[in-house]
């Protein structure tokens, strides 16, 4: 396409031009056309009926003309006899017969210019009346220029029109694109530093605005998980560093102080502590990235919820027997789901350990299985510890993100349980969340499709 | 037994080498693929240990010539590769066994111990370690004259670790081979923890000979002695 490189503006130009002058083109030949064959028809029936009159006079006159001159010399006409002139009407003597040849004058037809350049339309009967050749002259000036006088005006109209066209073309393309003009520089603007500004919306309602629109909700999903990428990466480097720290200060004092065997088997105990807990860290973070990347290959098989919850339960048991907290579970019998036996032992694993965690020591924790009335498969685990506030029930989600800011590792985990628990739940076409619940404590409800 | 070592990176190679040698393996290092091929091919080795990511000619090659070959030494995959279809390539290619990176030497240490064992297996049904039998037929556990319970678990860690006396048992090697929990993101750490102490409350504290040994931030070891 030629117009491949231009502007949309030039392009919606000359389009438009284009459409305008073909339209005008074909409505100026119309209405010329059109005109002209009325007026010359009108010019044409009244010469015929001018002519009608005098022939009719000429055939009732029987052969003697001698009162044609009745008919006034106003008109138009002669008549002749064997190439002979008979009569003349005065006005035909003054404006035709001056300055014509003698020879053409009685043998006349269609048109006929006079050295004034006064045009007359001719009439001559096919037959002679009774001898005589009739012919009526019809003076067509005025209709003649009206026509010429109206093509010249289309012919000078449609070049005028065009400029109008371009000029007004041009503008209204440059008003009608003048959103995406300020879209485009405001986009170029917008970088990752800058992705809580958005794109100016006009008018919300037509087309730009909605493009406008939509970028901006495109924007502000980028916004966020850049932001959550950023948090993501500070608090990712913070849990890689303090055990980083931990060796080799450790490593470090170690060195300078007294190399007996006891206090090396100390420092390299911490050390190798340490490393444990990064190599969990990168192990939780590289199943998080694979889960993002889509690379676990699950193999979902029909199974029994209460079997599997069961076995985590008992797998976690002695936890929570430490803290001589009551874990008691109820189970609907045959809740069967389609999901991948791991990872989600692995979504309820991490859970349950949470909650136990979280629990303080003579707590209670409740694991139950149920088949809702909608053919969802459900596993609630509450506890009575302290519970979520409502407005961190989604971000306990986020990965390293704790409830009170607290980085302390007391409870044991970097955070990640609860993010991985959600990306395995997902993983099996489900939902996990934190609900509310009568009294104190947290209710967090897996939910499945049930086969 | 001599292994060859085909591991590019010089610290995990060196530490890896004191290691086997203390365990009395004879141990050959080889730094690159290409060496490694070569003595690979050129002399007899008990077993091999071999990187995967290796410069010039990677791990992988060099297993897929070597089995053409028709070369049976088993060989043991060291990498930082754990998915699964790293996993079953490198088993595919002819690999024995798998250690992910990074690995416990006591786990190393266990999978040589069972890949070099291979062939002759030896499932003892009444394992011994000073005064403490168990059997595994009858599922009793007696310390002297006394009769110790046990939970299912706890017997099956018992024996887990009696099979693996002397040897340093990792955390990660009980949550796979006891617990039977192949993926490495779970809280099993403190619920080995508390069955190990559970263990040591059981077999070790009413007695005065402490058998069951905690060996901070690697394992535990069932032994006589003290470390």
């Amino acid at each position: 396409m030629i117009l491949g490189n231009l502007s949309i503006r030039l392009r919606l130009t000359i389009w438009y031009t284009v459409v305008l002058m073909v339209i005008l083109c074909i409505l100026s030949l119309g209405t010329y056309f059109f005109i002209r064959n009325r007026l010359e028809s009108i010019e044409r029936g009244r010469l015929e009926s001018s002519y009608t009159t005098v022939e009719t006079v000429v055939r009732n006159s029987g052969g003697d003309i001698s009162d044609i001159y009745h008919l006034g010399q106003e008109s138009l006409f002669q008549l002749a006899r064997e190439g002979r002139v008979v009569y003349q009407t005065l006005a035909w003597q003054e404006k035709l017969w001056s300055g014509t040849p003698k020879d053409e004058r009685t043998d006349v037809s269609g048109s006929w210019q006079s050295p004034e350049d006064t045009l007359y339309w001719l009439k001559k009967g096919k037959e002679p009346v009774f001898g005589f050749e009739i012919i009526f002259a019809q003076d067509v000036t005025s209709t003649i220029e009206n026509i010429q006088g109206l093509a010249v005006i289309l012919m000078a109209g449609i070049p005028f029109a065009l400029i109008l066209a371009v000029l007004g073309g041009y503008f209204l393309a440059g008003r009608a694109l003048s959103p995406v003009k300020a879209i485009t520089r405001k986009a170029g603007e917008i970088n990752a530093e800058s992705l809580s500004e958005r794109l100016p919306v006009q008018n919300p309602g037509d087309e730009i605005g909605r493009l406008a629109s939509i970028f901006n909700d495109t924007l502000a999903r980028l916004d966020s998980s850049f932001k959550h990428l950023r948090r993501f990466t500070s608090d990712a480097s913070h849990e890689l560093r303090t055990p980083l720290t931990s060796i080799r200060s450790v490593g470090e004092v170690a060195l300078q102080g007294p190399m007996d065997r006891k206090s090396c088997q100390e420092a390299i105990g911490s050390m190798l502590e340490e490393t444990e807990r990064l190599t969990h860290l990168v192990d939780n973070l590289l199943t998080l990235a694979r889960g993002d990347a889509g690379k676990v290959n699950l193999a979902p098989h029909p199974l029994d919820l209460s079997v599997l919850v069961g076995e985590v339960v008992e797998e976690l048991r002695v936890l929570s027997e430490e803290k001589n907290q009551v874990l008691s579970t109820s189970f609907q019998s045959s809740v069967r789901v389609t999901a991948d036996n791991s990872t989600l032992r692995q979504a309820v694993s991490n859970v349950l350990h949470n909650a136990i965690v979280y629990t303080p020591k003579g707590g209670h924790v409740e694991v139950h299985t149920a088949k809702t009335e909608d053919g969802k498969a459900i596993i609630d685990i509450i506890d009575d510890g302290p519970g979520i506030p409502e407005s961190e029930r989604t971000k306990v989600f986020e990965r390293f993100y704790r409830v009170n800011g607290a980085r302390s590792r007391k409870e044991g985990g970097v955070g990640l349980g609860l993010a991985i628990a959600q990306w395995a739940v997902e993983a099996n076409a489900g939902a996990i969340a934190f609900l509310d619940r009568e009294g104190p404590g947290a209710l967090c409800r897996i939910t499945l499709p049930a086969d | 037994m001599h292994i060859l070592v085909i591991e590019d990176e010089p610290k995990v190679a060196q530490a890896i080498h004191k290691g086997l040698e203390s365990e009395n393996y004879q141990v050959t290092v080889a730094s690159t693929g290409e060496e490694g091929y070569f003595l690979a091919t050129t002399r007899a080795f008990d077993l091999i240990l071999l990187d995967l990511l290796l410069p010039g000619r990677s791990g992988l090659a060099i297993l897929a010539a070597l089995r053409k070959q028709k070369c049976q030494t088993p060989v043991l995959i060291l990498t930082a590769r754990d998915a699964v279809e790293d996993r079953v390539l490198g088993l595919d290619t002819g690999a024995d066994d798998y250690v992910v990176k990074p690995f416990a030497f006591s786990e190393l240490l266990a999978r040589i111990r069972a890949l070099t064992r291979r062939g002759r297996p030896e499932q003892a049904l009444i394992l011994r370690l000073s005064d403490l039998e168990i059997d595994c037929v009858t599922r009793k556990v007696r310390r002297g004259k006394q009769e110790i319970d046990l939970t299912a678990k706890e017997f099956e860690l018992l024996e887990y670790m009696l099979r693996h006396q002397g040897h340093i048992v990792s955390r990660e090697m009980l949550a796979r081979d006891v617990w039977k929990v192949t993926s490495r993101a779970t809280p099993l750490d403190n619920v080995i923890d508390v069955h190990i102490a559970r263990l040591r409350q059981k077999v070790d504290a009413p007695f005065k000979k402490k058998l069951l040994k905690t060996i901070r931030g690697v394992g535990f070891v069932l032994k006589e002695k003290d470390i």
